[in-house]
């Protein structure tokens, strides 16, 4: 699709403030975890088919300067409705201890993230390498017009790839909510990695994300824990040194 | 709202896409910026009748981070004025905000918007300590009577203090210094392991921590466990460097979020019920915080702080219902006290001059002496830092049948000052 989108990070965060929502409401986070993505995949296509459609054409500065107005309209939404307090929701019965590997210790939360990653990032590459939708989307990525004449229904395509992605998204908020806080600003803290993932990898690239990903979370727990003061400057280090060896990313690319 | 909108958007420029900008975003985003930055403030209560207007420049994060300080320092503030009409030495007490935000540089222009543009007469607030200490100069230099309402730099008492620069709050080495006694001579716990964000206010309290705990035959189990400030990251790794199995304890500063991740992560991994003492400055289990982890609050957590919510004084008690009814439901926190408190400074000290402040040193001197009963206890200034001198309350986290999570005072050191010189 070659958007740039800002913006989400706030479906992330609207997916937390979800959880938050519906597990004060019922005490079930798995209720949480199939509302969020709902929700957002709505809110994905409305802004996609309102908003951004419009934008596609127009490079990515435009893109830039509308989605990052979303950002500053849903964080102050989040503001008025919940206020700037903190907030926290328990891991669901069952995940809330810990688990003894070797000589190791986990919370079994944290595995229970890391298996949905690896579950949600594999389904991606098969979906992105072997089915006809992952086909379309990666014709209509490299050449829209061509696609097009080929018959491909590129509105469509697009408004689902964008309402899959922010469903996405809002499934991340619900999955980071009992790991993490629940704030105002919660978006923007996302989303900086976010970025710094997508650049490391190569944009355009499921493969390269992942492997951005690894070495991002890597560096930023081992660089906090080492020298706390410097675990942002060591991410964007890294940026830096991976841009200067291979300028569009680990798996970008080469253009 | 649009200011709200304004204010995060300085926010955002200035604390975190300035800084890790690589979507050349910032340049075309300062412009909007410094458009908007013109707004951002408003008047608060109501106009009194009487007297020429005495006009106080408040400067509070309402945005950012700490916007819920700045929130309820602005609410504790609120209701103080008032309570007493506000009016005082038969002036009217306008009170005209700024956001303080989250980085200096928009502190600054926050001070000199509410000074030079709004012509105040008085400056209070500033919650983060680079802001409070990045301002002093310029303070300073003005003779503008100033009150901090939060930030706790020790050196705004010591090396940095001034005449026209009072502080209402405490400073970082008060609420941990006591503790070190208690802990090693009361608790008999000798090995404490020492966890906090490294920053200021982190740095300041531990060590303060250290210097009364190992005084009194108490080891420091090191390394210590430093964590980044923020810490927006996994808390797994630093949870797991307290070494469970060779200390008494653990002493801990850190609050708001960090405290939030930092407990849940501990309460989940099993090792807060390893520790034989969960102990810190009282931020790291004040009120914002139980209220987030509910039950992975630290039960039995021995903290030291100048306030806590069921304190039984008449005045607290007064206070807190007060306050929970004047803002709907709102339970009242220590920042709420500590605006509170501020705001009667002010009021005092007018009262005292009869609303005379054109002598800036007698207006100073009659801050100075204004002593009087808070919520937090006996209140009073140390003519030599400048600095409030209090009691620190020694409190134990508990859940109360009527209260929630809170923290029951268990012990108290009163008159504990700051030993500046």
């Amino acid at each position: 699709m070659d958007v740039l989108n800002l913006a989400h990070g706030s479906f992330y965060m609207i997916g937390a403030y979800t959880a938050y929502t519906v597990v004060m409401a019922t005490q079930n986070f798995w209720l949480a975890l199939l509302v969020a993505p709902v929700l957002l995949a709505v809110i994905g296509a409305a802004l996609e088919m309102v908003f951004f459609r419009r934008l596609y054409r127009h490079g990515h500065l435009p893109q830039v300067l509308m989605t990052f107005g979303f950002t500053l309209v849903f964080v102050d939404l989040i503001r008025s409705r919940f206020g700037p307090t903190t907030r926290a929701i328990p891991p669901p019965p069952g995940l809330g201890g810990a688990v003894h590997l070797a000589t190791a210790t986990f919370s079994s939360y944290s595995l229970f993230v890391l298996g949905i990653a690896i579950v949600i990032g594999a389904l991606l590459v098969i979906g992105w390498r072997l089915t006809r939708l992952g086909v379309v989307l990666r014709a209509g990525v490299s050449d829209k017009e061509m696609a097009g004449l080929l018959g491909i229904d590129l509105p469509r395509t697009f408004t689902f790839t964008f309402a899959f992605g922010a469903a996405l998204a809002g499934l991340a908020g619900v999955i980071a909510a009992p790991e993490f806080a629940i704030y105002p600003g919660m978006d923007a803290n996302v989303l900086i990695l976010a970025l710094v993932v997508v650049v490391i990898g190569g944009l355009g690239s499921i493969e390269g994300a992942l492997l951005g990903a690894a070495v991002i979370g890597l560096g930023y727990v081992i660089g906090s824990t080492l020298f706390p003061q410097f675990a942002i400057g060591l991410i964007f280090a890294l940026m830096a040194a991976v841009l200067i060896i291979r300028p569009s990313g680990l798996l970008g690319r080469r253009s | 709202m649009s200011d709200e909108i304004e204010d995060y958007l300085n926010w955002k420029l200035a604390g975190r896409i300035d800084r890790r900008d690589f979507l050349k975003l910032g340049v075309s985003a300062a412009g909007i910026a410094l458009v908007a930055a013109c707004g951002g403030s408003n008047t608060v209560g109501p106009t009194g009748p009487t007297g020429p207007e005495f006009k106080l420049g408040v400067v509070l994060p309402y945005s950012g981070v700490y916007a819920e300080l700045g929130n309820s320092i602005t609410n504790g503030m609120r209701m103080y004025f008032d309570s007493v009409g506000n009016q005082a030495g038969n002036r009217k007490i306008t009170v005209v905000t700024a956001d303080e935000q989250v980085a200096l540089a928009d502190a600054v222009a926050a001070t000199k918007k509410v000074v030079e543009q709004d012509g105040v007469d008085m400056v209070a607030g500033y919650v983060s300590s680079p802001n409070a200490a990045g301002n002093r100069n310029y303070l300073d230099g003005l003779k503008m009577p100033t009150l901090i309402a939060n930030a706790g730099v020790n050196s705004l008492s010591r090396a940095a203090k001034s005449p026209f620069i009072y502080r209402t709050s405490f400073s970082n080495w008060q609420p941990s210094h006591p503790m070190g006694t208690y802990v090693a001579e009361k608790l008999g716990k000798k090995k404490i392991q020492l966890v906090y964000a490294k920053y200021g206010a982190g740095l300041e309290a531990v060590a303060a921590f250290k210097e009364t705990f190992t005084g009194s035959g108490g080891t420091i189990v090191g390394p210590d466990v430093a964590t980044p400030f923020p810490n927006n990251g996994d808390q797994t790794p630093f949870v797991q460097a307290i070494q469970t199995d060779k200390i008494d304890g653990i002493y801990c500063f850190m609050s708001g979020t960090d405290a939030v991740t930092f407990l849940k992560k501990a309460a989940e991994l099993g090792t807060l019920k390893k520790l034989g003492l969960v102990s810190g400055a009282g931020f790291f289990v004040e009120q914002d915080v139980l209220a987030a982890i509910t039950d992975a609050a630290p039960d039995g957590a021995i903290t030291g702080l100048h306030w806590a919510l069921p304190l039984a004084n008449k005045e607290n008690q007064d206070f807190v219902s007060k306050y929970s009814k004047k803002f709907s439901g709102r339970q009242a926190d220590v920042f709420a006290v500590q605006g509170f408190d501020t705001a009667r400074v002010i009021v005092e000290a007018l009262n005292a001059v009869k609303g005379n402040t054109t002598n800036k040193d007698a207006f100073m001197t009659a801050i100075a002496g204004v002593s009087f009963k808070s919520p937090r206890g006996d209140f009073k200034f140390d003519a030599t830092t400048n600095n409030v001198v209090q009691t620190i309350y020694v409190r134990k986290t508990v859940k109360d049948p009527k209260l929630g999570w809170t923290n029951q005072v268990i012990d108290q050191y009163p008159g504990v000052a700051d030993p500046g010189k």
